[in-house]
């Protein structure tokens, strides 16, 4: 058993350490433990390659690609723009916020955090250099939101997560994300606040009512998508799968037919594109899939919730070694492995701690949105600094804050699990009981007297 | 000799592309046409999931083909960047070669294995009743691209001389 795993994490580091796809690194890897299994490699491997793909619910993911890349290139984010310009822009330091709030909206209807770097910040960090915002400033909000937007669903990392856990709904993991997306963004607002005081940034003229109604109604139909889908699924109108099978559509209708900023020549390009992006995702759960049949082969999950659960019994401290771990993970690896690979060896760990599998995907997600915008791999600081011409040497600094007020955030969503829980359960998509039967955070004193009586 | 593998790889390109665009087309138009009877017919068509999932199985597997042809795939070449110039060559030349291993290993020999199995038990798909092997094709097929593409790769690194190739990344990074 030991073999094993010692085979899967020496394989595995070594080809990621030559930068071979960490697909084909997780596909290997478990290659090499079939073998020392006993089984034959080629055929397990290559059945859950088919396996882990052959699912209805994750069809929801190349759907939202789709409509993503249909609204990101459609004219959504100058409509985005204004909108918030009018509810937030008097502020002082208002752009600042505006550019926040649009980052969040635009990733939570596109889903791509790194064209929200590229689009609204293409706009927005040369309109805020130019009124005289501090240029690492203005690239640090903009990575900073754009990677918290992919809480607000509908979000595809939130599917790889149901997918990875086993019988997660991807409708609570939708409606969970909502409050701590919301809670990071305000965070990232009071730093914008901080920095907005001390430097003295100017505010935009005030909106009338009038204004905020206009843009509203510009802004509407692309906010409508939002809706739509998670409206659907709520009603029960539509499963994951088909809200985002009608996003597309939707955002078709949008793009191709109302604003007319995609022209029907470039669909095939989009289709494209959508078809990759959905096989880099789906190589993975593929890989991924034979990799956690071997794991639980092995009873590897055990294994590391044996060694973390004896490093202590308080449940705060076995959570901050795990937000830690996925702290440094998500500095060099991008989310989507990262959530396929840990999620199967920590999820039955914190299971014991008696953690409810939505709270713990919500953790790990808020905490690897935070590695996207660290160096040194950190695709969306990346392009920030391409858009805001600034280096990643120069910003490091002005993130500080930012970096401070995500993890600030992520210990309130991980120590408060209402935040997750609580929407979830009002919109019904998690029952009172089974919440209730998760008692991490909650009831520990009375469930550690409980043990003490029946030792009794 | 080399404008030969240029053409054919534009050509493989083409085609692998092409079915691909039809591949996702086909994925949406499906699952819409599922909805869209379920409400407006009362009763959805049964074969409609069914055969998104196969197209899935699809569009993933020629997809990854597609992404291994343009260097799509996720990886982490930060630590590579530490080494250097002549270890990054040594590196990515061994890191091809490992890639060209899983296509022959896991796609091409495993995914053959499997399809032949699924057509001596003559395993047919529930709703559309074809036979399974042949969503099961997709494996071997696109294991065929995948060493192409990787063939190619290799043939563009060794020809590359090392020293070239770390003053171009480190003109990315510094950008």
């Amino acid at each position: 058993m030991g073999t094993i795993a010692l085979i899967l994490v020496v394989v595995f580091a070594l080809l990621m350490v030559m930068d071979v796809p960490i697909a084909v690194a997780i596909a290997l890897a478990t290659f090499a433990a079939v073998v020392a299994e006993g089984a034959d490699p080629t055929v397990v491997v290559a059945a859950n390659m088919v396996k882990g793909v052959n699912s209805f619910a994750l069809l929801a993911i190349p759907f939202f690609i789709l409509s993503g890349h249909l609204m990101g290139r459609g004219g959504m984010a100058n409509r985005l723009i204004d909108f918030a310009g009018t509810l937030v822009g008097f502020l002082p330091g208002g752009l600042a916020y505006v550019n926040t709030l649009t980052c969040m909206l635009f990733v939570s209807i596109s889903g791509l955090a790194a064209a929200a770097v590229s689009s609204v910040g293409g706009f927005m960090i040369p309109e805020m250099n130019r009124k005289g915002y501090n240029r690492e400033f203005n690239v640090a909000v903009t990575t900073t939101a754009a990677t918290t937007g992919l809480l607000i669903p509908p979000s595809n990392i939130m599917i790889v997560y149901s997918v990875a856990a086993g019988s997660v709904s991807i409708a609570a993991m939708f409606m969970a994300g909502v409050l701590p997306g919301a809670i990071t963004g305000l965070f990232i607002m009071f730093v914008c606040g901080g920095f907005s005081f001390a430097k003295n940034y100017p505010r935009e003229p005030r909106s009338t009512f009038k204004e905020i109604l206009t843009s509203f109604k510009r802004a509407f139909l692309s906010l409508l998508l939002i809706f739509v889908v998670i409206g659907g699924i709520l009603a029960g109108v539509f499963t994951a799968t088909e809200a985002a099978a009608v996003a597309v559509v939707y955002a078709f209708l949008l793009t191709v037919v109302v604003y007319r900023e995609i022209k029907l020549d470039q669909l095939p390009d989009l289709l494209l594109q959508t078809g990759i992006t959905t096989a880099v995702v789906m190589l993975l759960i593929g890989a991924s899939s034979g990799m956690s049949w071997i794991m639980t082969m092995a009873n590897i999950p055990q294994t590391v919730s044996a060694f973390l659960l004896g490093l202590s019994d308080n449940p705060i401290v076995i959570l901050l070694t795990i937000n830690v771990l996925l702290l440094c993970v998500g500095t060099f690896m991008d989310m989507t492995p990262a959530v396929l690979i840990f999620t199967p060896i920590f999820l039955p760990v914190v299971t014991q701690l008696g953690m409810h599998p939505v709270h713990f995907g919500i953790v790990m997600i808020a905490n690897l949105c935070i590695g996207l915008c660290t160096p040194p791999v950190g695709t969306c600081l990346f392009i920030g600094c391409g858009v805001g011409k600034t280096t990643i040497a120069k910003i490091t600094r002005t993130m500080l804050p930012f970096f401070v007020a995500m993890i600030a955030a992520l210990m309130v969503i991980t120590y408060v699990p209402a935040t997750s829980l609580w929407l979830p359960v009002q919109t019904k998509q998690l029952k009172q009981d089974e919440v209730d039967k998760s008692h991490f955070m909650t009831d520990r004193e009375q469930d550690l007297e409980r043990d003490d009586s029946q030792q009794e | 000799m080399k404008e030969a593998t240029q053409k054919l790889k534009k050509c493989m390109t083409w085609v692998l592309e092409f079915a691909l665009i039809i591949a996702v087309a086909l994925l949406v138009l499906d699952v819409v046409w599922g909805v869209f009877t379920r409400y407006a017919m009362g009763q959805q068509a049964n074969w409609t999931e069914e055969l998104a999932r196969f197209l899935l199985i699809w569009v993933s597997l020629l997809g990854a083909a597609v992404a291994f042809g343009t260097k799509g795939h996720l990886g982490v070449d930060y630590f590579v960047g530490k080494f250097h110039p002549d270890a990054q060559k040594t590196m990515a030349v061994v890191g091809h070669l490992t890639v060209l291993f899983f296509a022959v290993a896991i796609f091409l020999y495993g995914g053959w294995q499997i399809v032949r199995d699924a057509l001596t038990l003559e395993q047919m798909t529930p709703a559309l009743g074809w036979k399974m092997g042949y969503v099961y094709l997709a494996l071997p097929i696109s294991g065929v691209f995948i060493v192409l593409y990787t063939v190619e790769n290799l043939i563009e690194t060794l020809a590359a001389p090392a020293v070239e190739r770390h003053e171009a990344e480190n003109a990315g990074v510094t950008d």
